[in-house]
């Protein structure tokens, strides 16, 4: 990609460190799970605020929602329609609290935008991501409801997803970088700042680190789709201004795997082995998806050289991708 | 707050030998599930006019997930409705029924058909091929299923072998799943044709028809010649079962009425010493009528269901996995399937399987709702509209029948006929549901 940087080959030692370090890995570790989750900590809030009437009220009309939502992946929209009349009318007939009004709204708002954006209709799905964002902002800054801000980066990270299906990266990965940098702690980064909350909360818990993962793995798939595409150049550019940036100041767990996709993108082997075996140090139990997606990586930059070796490295892949639930379409192209 | 669903059945309490509790199995006709529940706890539910206070958190979640307790507010039967119009809707299925010979060899007394030699023929077949390849081409299929019936579909063999070709083809081409299906007397059924129906034609499925053990079936499903057809049929029954080579799946029907209840329980007896308990799926079905008077010498509809009970009990016992309690039927029949249609050796089309070929419809057939050389008249589908019109208006008892979930109103035409078809799930729903119970706890053999 940069012309004026000379292309150093990897060397095949540590092709092959590199590859003991995953087997060992991949054998000793599994990946963690946090300990608590949104659903727990959004509950506890709400039980701490709201009547006991207003939480079985919550209870239907997510079970409802789920149920709708469950039909629109099944592309059932008919059924999913039919259950998203139900939950509204739960809404409009059921006296609540404002706060629990908005939260079943929010995530109302949320699934809603899912079924438009599954039948083609990206426009009102937009439309209605925001709504969504727009009651979190005031669920989090007049009801104190501080958890809802799990559920903002869920929405933005939607956004990306929609952005992404209709082939818009340049789009979507600065907002999934700056969601993951302000999951990560960095509130300046929030990605849509029409849409800012005014208070300020801590993100230590381990339910952050994981929302900032999960970003972090959706940015790497967003990266690895576009790599090839026609926006590659740009996508490329994007990566290094990400590193370069002066405001950006990243945690080592997302500027490490990034520096080594940067060395990827200048097409210069060597130095891409070095930066990736330093990205992957911390192991597979970190975040799964970003580790496979560079090993991926690795198995690309060294095929020229060390043909065998990259077969190993892709057969290490695929056995990773084994232990996901759901194997991400761009993991399983090789 | 909540209410306990109006289809919420729950079973005559039970002393639970593990826990040493009393309980209840619990259906919450809305989804299908099946929980078992503390009689306690049960009584709350249906003491409760205070808002469910002495129910556990966890227990009233899990209810309020089944749809066991539902908004208090709700119209249930509304939603049911509502939700059973869109699955309707959204069902990707084009069920295509084809009666391809009006012939039959048997002459069973309580058939409502009139059997002739006639076989579908050459430009109706065309025509229908151009059918299946306009609802393909739509795009709005996904699954293409052939339903083979009869009169006897395996007495045109050559069209089922014809059409079931150029049917895959079509699927093929349209990206569709192809499955097909048999509804045989099994006379037919030898092992060479099955083997051709499973590899060759995309049958997944065959169902036979068998009316007890031997004395009790050739009794009543004789040869037109009346002539007896039991030993034929298990012949071929026994060869195509017990090739590991043909994996469709084998159903055996049992009609049953006063003339051969008796003859049941000694048929199942007979399948399970050929150890036919792996290979097949039996089940039961009361005689009823089919444009004639068959429902008359039916058994009474409550002592059918306590029969049908100590069957499926029998089953269980034999070691077969019957079907025990029914799953929510939002799709009732091919009446209710906007994709679906039966077209008979006639090049006649109908939405209902049992209108084709019965005299009492008229020479015109009055359910006809097109021919596959005039096209199909989709505005003339009326039979499940009627229906389902007539339980919104409260002109059915089904708007406040607990098992309208489950049973999708059983058969509309019959409704509109001025008929009852209830099924007996209406009246042993409650059995059934220990009997799942009591099946769950049994140890898996060997």
């Amino acid at each position: 990609m940069n012309p004026r940087k000379t292309k150093s080959k990897p060397n095949g030692d540590q092709i092959g460190d590199l590859i003991r370090f995953v087997e060992d890995d991949l054998s000793s570790n599994q990946p963690r799970t946090p300990a608590t989750t949104f659903d727990r900590e959004l509950t506890q809030k709400l039980h701490d605020m709201v009547p006991d009437a207003d939480l079985v009220h919550l209870q239907q009309c997510a079970i409802r929602r789920n149920a709708a939502l469950r039909h629109a992946r099944e592309k059932k929209k008919h059924l999913s329609h039919q259950h998203f009349v139900e939950v509204r009318a739960l809404l409009r007939s059921v006296p609540a609290q404002p706060a629990t009004r908005l939260t079943i709204l929010s995530f109302l708002y949320s699934a809603e935008a899912y079924f438009h954006f599954k039948f083609s209709e990206k426009g009102v799905a937009e439309r209605f991501l925001w709504r969504s964002l727009k009651i979190d902002r005031t669920l989090q800054d007049r009801y104190g409801i501080d958890p809802i801000d799990i559920h903002r980066l869920q929405t933005a990270s939607n956004f990306c997803r929609m952005w992404k299906g209709g082939g818009e990266f340049k789009r979507a990965l600065p907002v999934l970088l700056d969601a993951a940098r302000y999951a990560a702690g960095n509130e300046a980064a929030w990605p849509f700042p029409e849409c800012a909350t005014r208070r300020r909360i801590g993100r230590s818990s381990e339910i952050w680190r994981a929302m900032t993962h999960q970003l972090l793995g959706e940015l790497f798939v967003g990266l690895a789709e576009a790599q090839d595409g026609v926006e590659a150049g740009e996508i490329a550019r994007f990566v290094d201004q990400a590193c370069q940036s002066s405001d950006a100041i990243l945690p080592d767990f997302i500027r490490l795997p990034l520096e080594a996709k940067r060395a990827f993108f200048e097409d210069d082997p060597g130095a891409f082995l070095s930066r990736a075996r330093v990205a992957l140090d911390p192991g597979y139990a970190e975040n799964p998806l970003v580790y496979f997606l560079l090993l991926r990586d690795v198995g690309v930059a060294v095929r020229p050289d060390s043909p065998g070796q990259a077969d190993q490295i892709m057969t290490l892949v695929r056995q990773g991708s084994g232990r996901f639930q759901r194997v991400p379409a761009v993991l399983s192209r090789h | 707050m909540l209410k306990l669903s109006r289809y919420c059945v729950a079973s005559e309490p039970f002393a639970d030998s593990d826990s040493g509790h009393i309980k209840h199995v619990i259906m919450s006709g809305r989804t299908g599930e099946v929980r078992v529940i503390d009689a306690q706890a049960w009584d709350n539910l249906t003491a409760a006019d205070e808002g469910y206070a002495d129910i556990s958190p966890q227990t009233r979640y899990e209810l309020t997930e089944i749809e066991a307790l539902v908004p208090e507010g709700e119209d249930e039967l509304s939603v049911i409705l509502s939700r059973n119009e869109a699955a309707q809707k959204d069902s990707r299925l084009f069920y295509l029924v084809i009666q391809p010979t009006a012939s039959c060899q048997l002459g069973c007394g309580y058939c409502g058909q009139e059997h002739t030699n006639q076989i579908l023929d050459t430009a109706d077949t065309k025509k229908l091929v151009d059918l299946a390849e306009h609802k393909l081409s739509a795009g709005d299929v996904e699954v293409f299923q052939v339903g083979w019936f009869g009169a006897e579909p395996l007495n045109a063999l050559k069209k089922v072998y014809e059409l079931s070709a150029k049917f895959q083809k079509l699927s093929e081409r349209h990206g569709c799943a192809y499955g097909a299906k048999v509804v045989t007397n099994g006379v037919k059924l030898k092992h060479g044709v099955a083997a051709r129906l499973n590899h060759t034609c995309g049958v997944k499925m065959v169902e036979i028809t068998l009316d007890g053990d031997k004395s009790f079936h050739d009794k009543r499903r004789f040869t037109k010649k009346q002539r007896p057809s039991f030993d034929k049929i298990y012949q071929n029954l026994l060869a195509v079962a017990r090739d590991p080579d043909i994996d469709f799946r084998l159903n055996i029907r049992c009609n049953v009425d006063e003339e051969n209840v008796d003859g049941v329980f000694p048929l199942i007896e007979r399948l399970a010493d050929d150890g036919l308990q792996d290979r097949i799926q039996f089940y039961t079905a009361p005689v009823h009528s089919w444009g004639n008077d068959a429902h008359l010498r039916a058994v009474e509809k409550e002592r059918y269901a306590r029969w049908e009970v100590e069957c499926i009990a029998f089953l269980v016992n034999k070691g077969f996995r019957p079907s025990i309690v029914p799953n929510r039927k939002d799709v009732v029949c091919l009446a209710a399937m906007d994709h679906g249609l039966l077209v008979d050796a006639y090049g006649e089309a109908f939405d209902c399987t049992e209108v084709s070929f019965v005299p009492t419809y008229g020479d015109d057939n009055i359910f006809k709702i097109g021919t596959m050389k005039n096209g199909v008249d989709q505005g003339a589908r009326s039979i499940f509209k009627d229906y389902a019109k007539g339980v919104a208006h409260g002109e059915y008892p089904c708007g406040s029948c607990e098992i309208l979930p489950l049973c999708g109103g059983s058969c509309p035409k019959q409704w509109n006929e001025g008929l009852c078809p209830c099924p007996p799930t209406k009246f042993n729903i409650r059995e059934r549901m220990l009997l799942h119970y009591c099946a769950s706890k049994l140890q898996p053999a060997g």
